[in-house]
């Protein structure tokens, strides 16, 4: 046949025309973040100071605290959307978010025990490893909480809704206990730190935190990334995938440790942020589709822009005061993992 | 050769396969019948490397399913799964492509894929999203995607053995001889074609041997009019069975009484 093969859409947006306004909608949410704030700052200016080009307090401002926020928010947004991809792949269940799943509890529990214990804990570490005593310890809860997760909800290579969630319920409700009972055993200061943290925020971000979490996040990429055709068979079930030549226990291991390294980075961060790791995937896959090639990294540019929007809300919301990100993205993510809920119940 | 010896498979406290030796060859169609739970779809996934043999030996191409990668395994041979599903997001001809390896250039896997649905008669529907397709189109599509990966490792160079497990479950009559008919094909191309079946009329019309499969064990392998007598299947299934002749085909009718 001489005939062309038209390209395929299936009702669907071309990924790259998604990417490519998903790209200008961050960006401009990016310019947005440097220069709204208590002191607005021009775009122009915002940019001479974030290139060290502008005057002494305005390149404080963007230098100091709004580019390492930024740096933060981006790390945070597509971390959490690609994890949450992963996961949903993986568990062949679309309602799989790190939040939901006891991921992200895992790496509370793990951040929370480096808060109240660090000091003990830190002793034993060299010096340049302290800065990343936080995001390790957050690491290993979000891999043993992984770890569990798999164990726990699958059934003959299938994860049923009911049970993803059950084990969800269990995995959120022992870490929340064992916070607590770090909590109840932390000094006032530790409190403090605590619970400021335990709302979600970039707020604290200073550019050591911002860089280690970004880096961290950075390296949990390449397996994320490039999984995209053994998670589209994945999708088949376990057995098939097999047949279809996926390695299929390497590569839970694989994006399992990955989501683990991406999860706990941000958490350890930023504190729990959840419903982006749901949100993102699935608008993803609502303007592209389910293919993996294309859903992962316009997962990713849907998280960012997810973010840094709704960091920015709460900037402007009621200065000079700040409410945790959070709590904004729970606002948009609850009602929005509802109607999932009740549209998956519609569908079966 | 894709063969069994003294293939023994623990299932529980019981045997789901007792000590089997079993073979299939190049350009050779068996049929593997025989009643619920006798041990049909663990031979075959013994055979496909999916399950561990207990004891006794597997062996594909004279080498052990255990020691190739699912990467090496998956260009040697498809599987057809029992009741195969999901990728219910895709199109069919995505689904079609969903087991072609990337080494196989673009351009080719969508004439391969192609093909593949036009084998089982689906190449009209090829961008319908798998989601708004009735169960047995469904079914076909994942027979398609298993023909176009046998024929993509084939283009690597392998692509020995389909292995298909009830393919014809929940397609009407027609479907049924399109899908064996395409699984006939493969094997007049050379691949070795091992399929679990239900309707004996349908292994006799379609396969060059069919074996009897009893308890965990092979307890006749040959020639479909040689297996297939009267006696051999009443005993097995234990309902009297007519054997006939229609058009040159054996006809299999069991003889159910009502009460």
């Amino acid at each position: 046949m001489s005939m062309a093969v038209p390209a395929l859409r299936v009702g669907r947006l071309a990924p790259v025309g998604v990417a490519a306004a998903l790209a200008g909608l961050v960006a401009l949410l990016a310019l947005l973040t440097l220069t709204l704030g208590p002191v607005p700052i021009p775009a122009e200016r915002a940019l001479a100071a974030l290139f060290g080009e502008g005057g002494a307090a305005e390149t404080a401002i963007v230098q100091g605290v709004r580019a390492p926020r930024l740096l933060l928010g981006l790390a945070a947004g597509v971390s959490l959307a690609v994890s949450g991809a992963a996961l949903q792949g993986l568990l062949r269940n679309p309602l799989a978010d790190p939040g939901l799943v006891g991921v992200t509890a895992g790496a509370s529990l793990g951040a929370v025990t480096a808060i109240v214990l660090g000091a003990a804990l830190a002793a034993g570490l060299l010096a340049p490893l302290r800065p990343y005593l936080l995001p390790l310890a957050a690491f290993a809860g979000a891999a043993a909480a992984t770890g569990l997760l798999f164990a726990l909800a699958r059934r003959r290579g299938e994860t049923g809704t009911a049970t993803l969630i059950l084990v969800g319920v269990a995995l959120n409700a022992v870490a929340a206990a064992l916070i607590g009972l770090l909590a109840y055993l932390s000094s006032e200061q530790q409190l403090r730190e605590l619970s400021l943290w335990s709302l979600g925020s970039l707020g604290g971000a200073n550019w050591t935190m911002a860089l280690v979490a970004a880096l961290l996040a950075l390296l949990a990429g390449p397996p994320l990334f490039t999984a995209s055709r053994a998670l589209d068979l994945l999708q088949l079930g376990e057995r098939a995938a097999f047949h279809a030549g996926v390695e299929v226990e390497r590569l839970k291991l694989r994006l399992g440790l990955a989501v683990a390294l991406g999860v706990g980075a941000i958490t350890a961060a930023a504190g729990p942020i959840g419903f982006v790791g749901l949100v993102a995937p699935h608008l993803a896959r609502l303007t592209v589709g389910p293919a993996h090639g294309a859903l992962v990294p316009v997962a990713a540019l849907y998280g960012a822009a997810l973010v840094v929007a709704a960091d920015l809300a709460v900037r402007l919301v009621a200065p000079p005061s700040e409410p945790p990100i959070g709590l904004a993205l729970s606002l948009i993510g609850g009602p929005f993992f509802l109607w999932l809920i009740l549209r998956s119940r519609d569908d079966a | 050769m894709l063969e069994a010896q003294g293939l023994t498979l623990r299932r529980g406290d019981g045997l789901a396969l007792d000590a089997v030796d079993f073979a299939v060859r190049r350009g050779e169609f068996v049929a593997v019948i025989g009643p619920n739970g006798a041990g049909k779809s663990s031979l075959l996934g013994a055979l496909s490397g999916a399950l561990r043999p207990s004891e006794g030996a597997v062996r594909i191409d004279g080498g052990n399913p255990a020691r190739f990668g699912a990467r090496q395994l998956s260009r040697k041979r498809a599987v057809l799964e029992q009741n195969p599903e999901g990728a219910l997001g895709f199109a069919l001809i995505e689904l079609a492509q969903f087991a072609i390896p990337r080494e196989i250039a673009p351009a080719e896997a969508r004439r391969i894929a192609e093909s593949a649905l036009e084998a089982v008669g689906l190449r009209a529907m090829s961008r319908r999203l798998v989601r708004h397709l009735s169960g047995g189109e469904r079914h076909r599509g994942h027979m398609a995607r298993a023909l176009a990966q046998l024929r993509a490792g084939r283009a690597l160079g392998a692509g020995e053995w389909l292995l298909l497990d009830e393919p014809t479950a929940s397609l009407d009559l027609a479907h049924q001889g399109a899908i064996l008919r395409a699984a006939r094909a493969a094997a007049d191309e050379g691949a070795g074609v091992l399929a679990v079946l239900h309707d004996p009329s349908l292994a006799a019309a379609f396969a060059d041997r069919v074996a009897l499969m009893a308890a965990g064990r092979i307890v006749a392998d040959g020639a479909p009019e040689a297996v297939l007598t009267p006696e051999r299947l009443g005993a097995l299934y234990g309902v009297p069975v007519h054997i006939g002749r229609a058009g040159g085909a054996l006809a299999i009718t069991p003889l159910h009484q009502k009460h």
